[in-house]
C-alpha cells in the first residue's frame, strides 16, 4: 500500500489534488482511496488531504499518519507546519515553488522534486495572480517525479475531475510532468 | 460503471436507481451532498422524482410520510441534529407502516457543535421500529439504499442507512455505480395495498381506543421479526444479480477465534487490518461486524461468538448512565445463553480517530484481561 | 346508516390507523339537549325603511353579482329606486348594525346604482298585462301616485293616472333641483313605471278644475288621491305681498323648468326645511350670496342633514332664531327685512324646542329677493266637500290609505302633511295592496311582529373595521356653475366593496361557517341553503357562536 499526505492550503485544490491521484490510480487497476482531514476550512488556512493506493482491498478507514510521500501545494507551509511528520525515509517530497530546495536539509532523508507550479498554472489561466490553482499541475509533476502513476492516467483523471478549464488543467498536469526538477544532496 | 465517488454520493446513487418518486430534503447544515446531487438529477431529468426542499427536517421527513402514505417511494436524508429534530415523525412513519428510506450520516450532536463522526444521533432512535442498517464502504452505502426500498416495501416499515461522517460520507473510493435499468427487475415499482385515494376515501392515522392500539404495536414487532428473513432473502437475491452480498452480521476469522471484537461502521474495516496483523503473529483474534442493528441479529451473533474465550465490544457511542450502546445490545443477547465474557470499549466519539494502534490496544487489552472494567473501558481519553 | 365493525382477530385489522368504515351507525345527536335551526331575523335596515325594501337581501345579491334579481327585489318594495337612491333621507343607515362597529352601510348609494342598472337594463321590466276588468283612478304623478298606479298595474288592474301638470312626477320634477335628481334620471324611471303594465295618462287634468273626484268614485272601481301639497304657506308679515318676495316653490319651478332666473346680488331664504335647502343652493347658482333665516337652531332644522351640509359647503349662510317680522321696500333697490331676535323655549308637541321672542332684539337684513320656505299646505277645495278631512289634509284611517268614502284612498302628503318621498312612496304602494284585497276579495295578511337583531348579536370577530365607499361628487367650482349632478354614483367596484361591507343582519349569506365548523359534519350544505343532520347534531351550538351574523337560534330538547 501506498500512503501519500498532501499540504495545501484552503482554496488551493488540495483536496481536490488528492482525488485526482487517487482518481489516477483506479484507472490503473488499482484500489484507491481518499479523503481530507477534515475541519473547519477556510481559505488560506493550510489543509491536509490523504490519498491510498494498493493491489487489494483498502481496509483502513482513518488519517494517514505514517505517509510513503508528500506532495506539498505551498512551500511557505514547510516554514509553518511540520510537513514531514511521519515521513517515511525515502519517500518523495513534490513541491510547488521555484527556489532551490537543495539546501534546506529535507533532501538528506528525502528525495525531493520542485516545480514552479504557480507559474504553470497562471500560464494556462488557472486562478488568478494571487491565488493560482496549483493542484492539477503538482498532480503531473507528482506522476513525474514518482513514476508511480502514468501521465495518460493523470490526464484522465483531470477530465474526469475538474469542472471546468480541463484542456488546460491537463496541458499545466503535462508541463509540470516534464518541467521538475529533482534536488539533489549538496 | 465504475467510478470513484464519494459516499454521499454513493447514497445518491443508489437513490437514483432505485426509481424513487419523492425526495423530500432540508437544504442547509447538518445537510450533505446526498440531496445536493439528488436536487441536480431531479433538475436535469436523470431521475424522475419530485424534489420538495423544505423549511426543518421535521418538515422533510412529514412530507416523506403524506408522499408514501399517497403511494409514492420516497426518500430523505439527514444527519445529526435534524434527525433528532425529525423524531416525532420518525415515530410516526413507523406506526403508519411506511417504507420510507432515510440516509443518516452518523455525526457527534450538540454541544458542542461538532460535525464530526460518532453513532449517537441515529442510535438515539433506536426504540422507535425503523430498521437500521450501518456501513462500512460506499459500495456498501449504495447497494444497501437499493435493498432497503425492497425490505421496506416488503415488510411496511421504513429502513435508515447509517454511515460514517467524513469517513465514508466524504471519502472517495471505487464504487460499482448500478443504473435503474439493471435494478428495476429487482427492485419492481411500489404498489401499496391502501393508500391515500381519492376514489377511495379513508382517514388515516386517526386515533386507536385501546382495543386496538395494543394489536397495531403488535403488529410492527411482528413485522420487525418478519424482517430478518425478508432481509437476509433480499440480500441473496441482490448478491446473485450483481455479486455482491453484506449478510446481517459479517464475521472475520472468528471460526477458531478465542478472541472476538465486535464492531460497527467504518471501525470494522480498520479493525479486519488490525485482526490480519496480530494473526500474523499467532494470536487468535477475529472480528464480527454488525451490519444490521434493528432488528438486531440474535442468532448470528450468538452462534458467532459462543465459541470465544473473551468478546470486545467497540462503540462509537455512550449511553450516559449505562454502557456502549452495542455493548448493551450484545451483553443482553448472549445472557442466558453462553458464559463468554464480554467487555465494552468506548472509544472515538466526535470523530476522534480510529486507528489501527487504537484497535490494536483494545486487543491487547482484552487478550490480557487485565487492569479490565467489567463493563465499560475508555480508550484514548485524554486524562 | 353505516354498520358497526368489530375485529375478531388482529389478523382482520389494517395494519396501520386507518378507517375501515364510517361512523354512521353511531347516532351522536340522541346527546344532544339544544338544537339549533336556521331562523331568519329582519335586518335592522329594512325595519328602519319606509317602504320595508329587502336591503340585506339585495345587497347580498349585489355582492352575487345577481344585478336583475337585486332589482327585482328592489322594485317588489319601491318602484323608483332611482329617485330615492338620489333623494332619500335614508333612516335606514341610522339602523344599520354596522354604525355601531364603524360606519353604516351607503344604502342608497347601493339602491341608486342598482336602480340605475334597471334603467339601464330595459329588458329587466316585464309589462304586466291587464288581467283585471276592475279600472283604478290615480289622481296625482308624484312619488305616491306613480307608486300606487305600479303596484297596481303590476297587478293587472287598468289605471289611469291624472296629473294637473303638462308631465308626470309631481313634487320629484318641481320641487326637487336637477343637481340632486337630474329631469332625465326622472324622465326615464316614470317612462319605466308607466309602461311596466296597463297605465293610461292623461295630464293637463287637474282635480276641481277638469277632474271631479264624485264622478271619479262612480266611474272607477277605485280611486288613489294623491295630489300632495300645492300651495305655499305665507309668512303672515306686513309688506310680504309685493316686489322682491317670491314663494320658494315657485323659484324652484322656474329652475326646474329651465326658466332663466336671477334674485339679485343677496338673497335671504325663510325656513329651515329641504325646500328652503333647495331654494337656497338654487340661488347660489344663480350667483346670489344666500342667507338662510331660520327660527330655531340648525339641531332644530326638518332638512335632511347630508342636504344641510351641502348647502354649507356650497357657501350659503345661515341666521338662526331669526324671524322675520315686516318687509319694507322703496319703488326699487334692496329690501329691508326687520327680523326678531329669537330664542329656544319649552318644547312643543314635536319634542322640539319652541322658538320665543327674546325679549325686544332685533336687527335687519337687507336683500334683493327674499323666498319664504316655511311650508307648503294642501289645496282642499276639490275634496272639501267629498271626504272628511284633518285640518285641510285628507283624513286616512291606519296605514292603508282608507278615506270616509269606501272606494277612495289617499296618500302621501295629501294625506300626512309634508314628508318625505320614500314615505309617499311607501303610502302609495300600500293603498295599492288595499286596493288591490279590496278588489278581489282576498284576505287581510296576518300581521307578524317583526323580530330583528342589534350589533350584540354580531359576530365581529369576523368582521374588519373599515370606512364606508364614499360617493364621487363633482369639485365645487362645477357644482356651483349649473345645475349638473353632484354626486356621480359608484362605478362597479365601489359598489361590490360597499356591498360586501354589509354584515348581512340576521339573515344567512352562505359564507359557511357553520359548514366549516360543525365538528360533527352535521351541517348539510344543499344548493341554496344549509340544513342541520339531527341524527348527529350534538347541540353543541358551535355553528350558533361562529354565525357572524346570527342567522341561527335555538331551542331547547323536548319544549
Amino acid at each position: 500500500m501506498i500512503e501519500i499526505r498532501t499540504h495545501g492550503r484552503g482554496g488551493q485544490g488540495a483536496v481536490i489534488a488528492s482525488e485526482i491521484l487517487a482518481d489516477a490510480f483506479f484507472r490503473e487497476k488499482k484500489f484507491v482511496q481518499a479523503f481530507p482531514a477534515f475541519g473547519v476550512e477556510r481559505r488560506g488556512a493550510p489543509v491536509v488531504s490523504f490519498t491510498r493506493v494498493s493491489d487489494g482491498e483498502i481496509r483502513e478507514r482513518c488519517e494517514i499518519y505514517e505517509p510513503d510521500h508528500l506532495v506539498v501545494l505551498d512551500p511557505v507551509l514547510i516554514e509553518t507546519v511540520n510537513i514531514t511528520a511521519g515521513l517515511k525515509p525515502g519517500g518523495w517530497i513534490v513541491i510547488n515553488t521555484n527556489r532551490d530546495m537543495c539546501g534546506s536539509g529535507l533532501c538528506e532523508t528525502f528525495r525531493v522534486a520542485t516545480v514552479d507550479a504557480n507559474s504553470i498554472a497562471l500560464k494556462y489561466g488557472l486562478g488568478s495572480r494571487s491565488a493560482p490553482i496549483v493542484n492539477t499541475a503538482i498532480v503531473g509533476a507528482f506522476a513525474g517525479a514518482t513514476k508511480l502513476v502514468g501521465l495518460p492516467a493523470v490526464l484522465e483523471a483531470i477530465a474526469e475531475f475538474v469542472p471546468v478549464r480541463k484542456e488546460n488543467n491537463m496541458k499545466a498536469a503535462e508541463e509540470a510532468f516534464k518541467s521538475l526538477i529533482v534536488a539533489s544532496k549538496r | 460503471m465504475k467510478k470513484v465517488i464519494m459516499g454521499n454520493h454513493a447514497v445518491s446513487y443508489g437513490v437514483r436507481a432505485s426509481d424513487v418518486r419523492v425526495i423530500s430534503a432540508y437544504p442547509i447544515t447538518p445537510q450533505t451532498q446526498v440531496v445536493e446531487l439528488l436536487s441536480e438529477m431531479c433538475a436535469n431529468g436523470e431521475l424522475d422524482a419530485k424534489f420538495i426542499a423544505v423549511e426543518s427536517e421535521h418538515s422533510a421527513l412529514t412530507a416523506c410520510v403524506g408522499a408514501s402514505a399517497a403511494g409514492s417511494r420516497t426518500f430523505t436524508a439527514t444527519s445529526s441534529q435534524g434527525l433528532l429534530l425529525m423524531h416525532e415523525i420518525i415515530h410516526w412513519a413507523v406506526g403508519a407502516r411506511l417504507p420510507i428510506v432515510m440516509s443518516n450520516v452518523n455525526r457527534a450532536v450538540g454541544p458542542p457543535w461538532s460535525i464530526w463522526t460518532d453513532q449517537n444521533d441515529s442510535l438515539s432512535q433506536r426504540d422507535t421500529g425503523w430498521l437500521q442498517i450501518y456501513c462500512e464502504s460506499n459500495q456498501e452505502v449504495q447497494d444497501t439504499i437499493i435493498q432497503a426500498f425492497k425490505i421496506a416495501e416488503t415488510v411496511m416499515l421504513p429502513v435508515m442507512i447509517v454511515l460514517d461522517a467524513f469517513f465514508l460520507s466524504h471519502t472517495f473510493e471505487i464504487v460499482d455505480i448500478l443504473e435503474p435499468e439493471s435494478v428495476r427487475p429487482f427492485l419492481p415499482p411500489y404498489r401499496p395495498a391502501k393508500k391515500i385515494d381519492v376514489a377511495d376515501p379513508h382517514s388515516f392515522g386517526n386515533l386507536a381506543s385501546p382495543s386496538e392500539y395494543f394489536e397495531l404495536r403488535y403488529m410492527i414487532e411482528k413485522a420487525m421479526e418478519d424482517s430478518r428473513e425478508v432481509i437476509k432473502r433480499t440480500d441473496k437475491e441482490f448478491e446473485e444479480r450483481f455479486g455482491r452480498g453484506y449478510g446481517v452480521v459479517k464475521p472475520y476469522r472468528c471460526e477458531d477465534a478465542d478472541y472476538i471484537l465486535v464492531t460497527s461502521g467504518t471501525v470494522a474495516s480498520t479493525t479486519r487490518a488490525v485482526v490480519d496483523a496480530m494473526r500474523e503473529e499467532g494470536i487468535k483474534i477475529g472480528s464480527l461486524k454488525v451490519r444490521v442493528f434493528r432488528p438486531f441479529p440474535f442468532d448470528e451473533v450468538i452462534a458467532t461468538l459462543s465459541k470465544a474465550k473473551r468478546v470486545g465490544v467497540i462503540d462509537r457511542n455512550i449511553s450516559f448512565g449505562h454502557h456502549g450502546i452495542f455493548y448493551q445490545e450484545v451483553k443482553s443477547a448472549l445472557y442466558g445463553r453462553t458464559d463468554v465474557p464480554v467487555t465494552g470499549f468506548i472509544t472515538g466519539l466526535g470523530g476522534r480517530d480510529v486507528t489501527p494502534p487504537v484497535i490494536r490496544t483494545i486487543a491487547e487489552k482484552l487478550i490480557k484481561g487485565t487492569n479490565l472494567e467489567p463493563d465499560i473501558n475508555w480508550i484514548g481519553v485524554k486524562i | 346508516m353505516g354498520e358497526k365493525i368489530t375485529f375478531k382477530s388482529f389478523k382482520e385489522m389494517p395494519i396501520c390507523a386507518m378507517s375501515v368504515a364510517d361512523m354512521t351507525y353511531n347516532l351522536t345527536g340522541s346527546w344532544r339537549n339544544v338544537r339549533p335551526y336556521y331562523d331568519f331575523k329582519v335586518s335592522p335596515c329594512r325595519l328602519g325603511c319606509p317602504t320595508m325594501e329587502n336591503i340585506q337581501r339585495y345587497i347580498f345579491l349585489v355582492t352575487q353579482e345577481r344585478f336583475e334579481e337585486a332589482w327585482s327585489e328592489l322594485m317588489e318594495a319601491n318602484p323608483m329606486p332611482s329617485v330615492t337612491g338620489r333623494v332619500c333621507f335614508h333612516p335606514c343607515m341610522e339602523k344599520c348594525t354596522r354604525k355601531d362597529f364603524d360606519q353604516s352601510i351607503n344604502i342608497p348609494a347601493i339602491e341608486r346604482s342598482i336602480g340605475d342598472r334597471g334603467l339601464d337594463n330595459p329588458g329587466w321590466m316585464k309589462k304586466a298585462p291587464a288581467t283585471k276588468k276592475e279600472k283604478v283612478a290615480v289622481v296625482g304623478s308624484g312619488p305616491a301616485g306613480l307608486s300606487a298606479a305600479y303596484y297596481l298595474a303590476r297587478r293587472g288592474y287598468p289605471v289611469t293616472i291624472f296629473e294637473a301638470a303638462p308631465s308626470l312626477g309631481g313634487t320629484l320634477r318641481w320641487g326637487i333641483p336637477e343637481y340632486r335628481l337630474p329631469n332625465d334620471v326622472l324622465d326615464r324611471v316614470v317612462a319605466q313605471i308607466v309602461e311596466s303594465g296597463p297605465i293610461t295618462v292623461k295630464t293637463g287634468a287637474a282635480l276641481g278644475r277638469d277632474v271631479d273626484l264624485a264622478k271619479l268614485e262612480k266611474e272607477f272601481a277605485a280611486v288613489f288621491v294623491g295630489v300632495g301639497l300645492s300651495r305655499s304657506r305665507p309668512l303672515g308679515v306686513p309688506g310680504e305681498d309685493g316686489r322682491g318676495v317670491e314663494r320658494g316653490l315657485d323659484f324652484l319651478r322656474r329652475v326646474n323648468g329651465g326658466e332663466p332666473v336671477n334674485p339679485g346680488r343677496s338673497v335671504a331664504v325663510v325656513g329651515g326645511g329641504n325646500t328652503a335647502m333647495d331654494v337656497a343652493r338654487c340661488a347660489r347658482r344663480s350667483g346670489a350670496e344666500v342667507t338662510v333665516v331660520y327660527r330655531r337652531t340648525m339641531n332644530e332644522m326638518p332638512a335632511i342633514k347630508d342636504e344641510i351640509e351641502e348647502a354649507e359647503h356650497e357657501g350659503v349662510k345661515f341666521r338662526f332664531l331669526a324671524a322675520p317680522k315686516s318687509i319694507e321696500r322703496g319703488a326699487s333697490g334692496p329690501l329691508t327685512v326687520h327680523c326678531q331676535q329669537m330664542k329656544l323655549g319649552d318644547p312643543d308637541e314635536s319634542g322640539r324646542r319652541r322658538p320665543v321672542p327674546d325679549g325686544d332684539a332685533s336687527f335687519a337684513l337687507s336683500v334683493d329677493t327674499l323666498f319664504t320656505a316655511i311650508g307648503e299646505e294642501a289645496d282642499d277645495a276639490p275634496y272639501a266637500k267629498l271626504l272628511e278631512r284633518d285640518g285641510n289634509l285628507v283624513a286616512t284611517k291606519g296605514e292603508w290609505g282608507e278615506t270616509s268614502r269606501t272606494k277612495v284612498f289617499a296618500g302621501g302628503d295629501v294625506a300626512t302633511g309634508a314628508a318625505s318621498v320614500v314615505e309617499a312612496v311607501a303610502a302609495g304602494r300600500k293603498a295599492a295592496e288595499r286596493i288591490a284585497r279590496m278588489l278581489s276579495g282576498e284576505p287581510e295578511p296576518a300581521v307578524e311582529e317583526p323580530r330583528t337583531i342589534s350589533i350584540e348579536n354580531i359576530n365581529t370577530a369576523y368582521f374588519t373595521k373599515g370606512k364606508r365607499v364614499l360617493v364621487p361628487r363633482v369639485p365645487l367650482d362645477e357644482a356651483l356653475a349649473g345645475y349638473r349632478e353632484i354626486h356621480t354614483g359608484y362605478d362597479d367596484r365601489m359598489l361590490r366593496r360597499e356591498a360586501d361591507r354589509c354584515f348581512s343582519c340576521g339573515v344567512c349569506n352562505f359564507c359557511d361557517n357553520c359548514w366549516v365548523y360543525c365538528p360533527d359534519v352535521a351541517v348539510r350544505r344543499l344548493e341554496n341553503e344549509y340544513e342541520f343532520d339531527y341524527d348527529f347534531c350534538k347541540g353543541c351550538l358551535v355553528c350558533v357562536i361562529e354565525c357572524p351574523r346570527n342567522a341561527i337560534s335555538t331551542r331547547e330538547e323536548g319544549k
